[in-house]
């Protein structure tokens, strides 16, 4: 697998070059709003989180806010802070200069909102300027970062798309890049799976231990997580267990040894295949991976969605034939003459394959096309 | 593997479900791995049909692996879904609330 893209500092490749607006809290979301409407080529990126949070929700939205400012795709940064949150736009600054192009505002050191916005509109032009003379050179596979999801999920996704995907994610990984797995409720019932696949015994009690966090945090609550998984969707198609829905979903990791189990946000020590501790909820478990230093999400999907990344290329993969003819415009690579004709998996894991490299080096997906920079910042939570 | 027909998928050997791969209506014969099925009830596409009788409490295996207890009485040929399959993870959770608090700080 080869691609071009841009290096970066710190010896990592991005697929994309964004000019990212970071709001550090709720409260700058204004001012992030009005810079997106006036530069559609900067990523604006808004949230509901960095006010007054518990410690550990507090610690998830720093790492967050780092991750998304170093991943690869971002080309430069711009920190939009008020100035009385925990994690200051000064500080990320602080932490990170020298990394990047990087800039911050805050809104009470600059004196309100036309103050902060004419700087805002003097660093967008001065760094999308920048970033457009930056070149793509050539690289090969050691350099990808890879993340796997599935959202929408129906019998189609854990039988033909993500054991195709699987294929890939071996690929990557047998080629010395990185591949990741998150979403950790889609994975009760196939831990046993899992644990054969780690690489030491602390790995399979870290795996244990994160499952029985969640399945506790629910019993505290009276609530079993298999109530509300799977989906009314998931169910209308075909799945009638969470245990088959993870046996389905893991696949999509293929068979590589897990080195490891990495918190939200946490970028992976080396190469290879990782699990994630993170949301299953799509757009916060894309944002986990974006902030993990993912450069492009593979994202299957039987019912279809349309959901994309304001960081990484988002990568539609669907098998259903009734819905990837419907929903065309929101799938890239359409799967279901597996089910049709009964191609083989390998077939289809070969353009997969080619399609990442063709993003890699800077072809658009659908959902970059369309728009959708869908977002949620994660945080503590069971699902 | 895929039939010839194409018509359902036995993914493991000792699934006692298969996939339709097109809808299926009663009366329809499915052949599994020489095995004749009568379906007994409609199956949309891609859900599950039984190709064994599953007593009540007994295991639902796809994948190779459990997926589900029948909480009913399943015949051969049966829609295998929510209906008459009971999640197995309640069943499981010992396994997850089994370690001490103490191996689960960090």
């Amino acid at each position: 697998m080869r691609f071009e893209g841009y290096p970066r500092n710190d010896g990592e490749v991005g697929v994309r070059n964004h000019v990212l607006f970071l709001s550090t809290v709720v409260c700058s979301n204004g001012i992030v709003h009005q810079i997106g409407c006036e530069f559609p080529d900067v990523v604006a990126l808004e949230h509901t989180k960095g006010c007054i949070e518990l410690a550990d929700d507090r610690e998830i939205t720093r790492k967050m806010l780092i991750g998304l400012a170093i991943n690869p795709n971002v080309g430069a940064v711009i920190f939009v802070g008020l100035g009385c949150e925990a994690t200051t736009a000064e500080y990320l600054f602080r932490e990170l200069e020298g990394k990047k192009p990087i800039a911050h505002i805050t809104i009470q050191k600059e004196g309100g909102t036309s103050k902060s916005l004419a700087k805002c509109r003097r660093l967008a032009r001065e760094f999308l300027e920048k970033t457009r003379r930056q070149k793509r050179e050539p690289f090969t596979v050691d350099k990808l970062v890879i993340a796997t999801k599935c959202g929408g999920t129906d019998w189609t996704s854990g039988i033909i798309s993500n054991p195709s995907v699987g294929f890939i994610s071996d690929r990557i990984v047998q080629g010395g890049g990185t591949s990741l797995l998150g979403e950790t409720v889609g994975w009760f019932g196939a831990e046993r799976l899992l644990m054969k696949r780690a690489r030491t015994d602390q790995i399979r009690l870290d795996i244990l231990k994160i499952l029985h966090n969640r399945y506790a945090e629910a019993e505290r609550r009276g609530r079993r997580i298999e109530d509300a998984n799977p989906s009314p969707g998931n169910r209308a198609g075909g799945i009638s267990t969470l245990v088959e829905k993870a046996l389905g979903n893991i696949r999509k990791g293929g068979t590589s040894v897990i080195e490891g189990v990495l918190g939200i946000a946490e970028h992976p020590p080396h190469s290879g295949f990782w699990l994630m501790d993170n949301p299953g909820i799509d757009p916060a478990s894309v944002a986990g991976m974006a902030a993990a230093g993912a450069q492009i999400i593979l994202f299957t999907t039987g019912r279809g969605t349309p959901t994309g990344s304001p960081i990484c290329p988002v990568i539609k993969i669907c098998a259903s034939p009734e819905v990837a003819k419907v929903m065309a415009e929101n799938i890239d690579i359409d799967l279901s003459d597996i089910v049709i004709q009964g191609t083989s998996l390998v077939n289809g894991a070969n353009r997969i394959e080619m399609f990442i490299e063709q993003v890699a080096s800077g072809r658009l997906t659908q959902s970059e096309l369309l728009g959708h920079r869908e977002f949620v910042m994660p945080e503590i939570r069971t699902l | 593997m895929v039939s010839s027909i194409l018509r359902v998928l036995h993914i493991e050997e000792g699934d006692n479900v298969v996939n339709a791969l097109s809808p299926l209506e009663p009366g329809q014969i499915v052949e599994v791995e020489g095995l004749r099925v009568i379906v007994r009830s409609h199956i949309p596409i891609g859900h599950k049909m039984s190709i064994k009788n599953i007593p009540k409490g007994n295991p639902v295996v796809k994948y190779g692996e459990i997926i589900g207890y029948a909480s009913i009485d399943i015949q051969i040929g049966d829609h295998v879904h929510i209906e008459n399959v009971e999640d197995p993870i309640s069943k499981w959770k010992d396994q997850y609330l089994l370690l001490s608090v103490g191996e689960t700080d960090g």
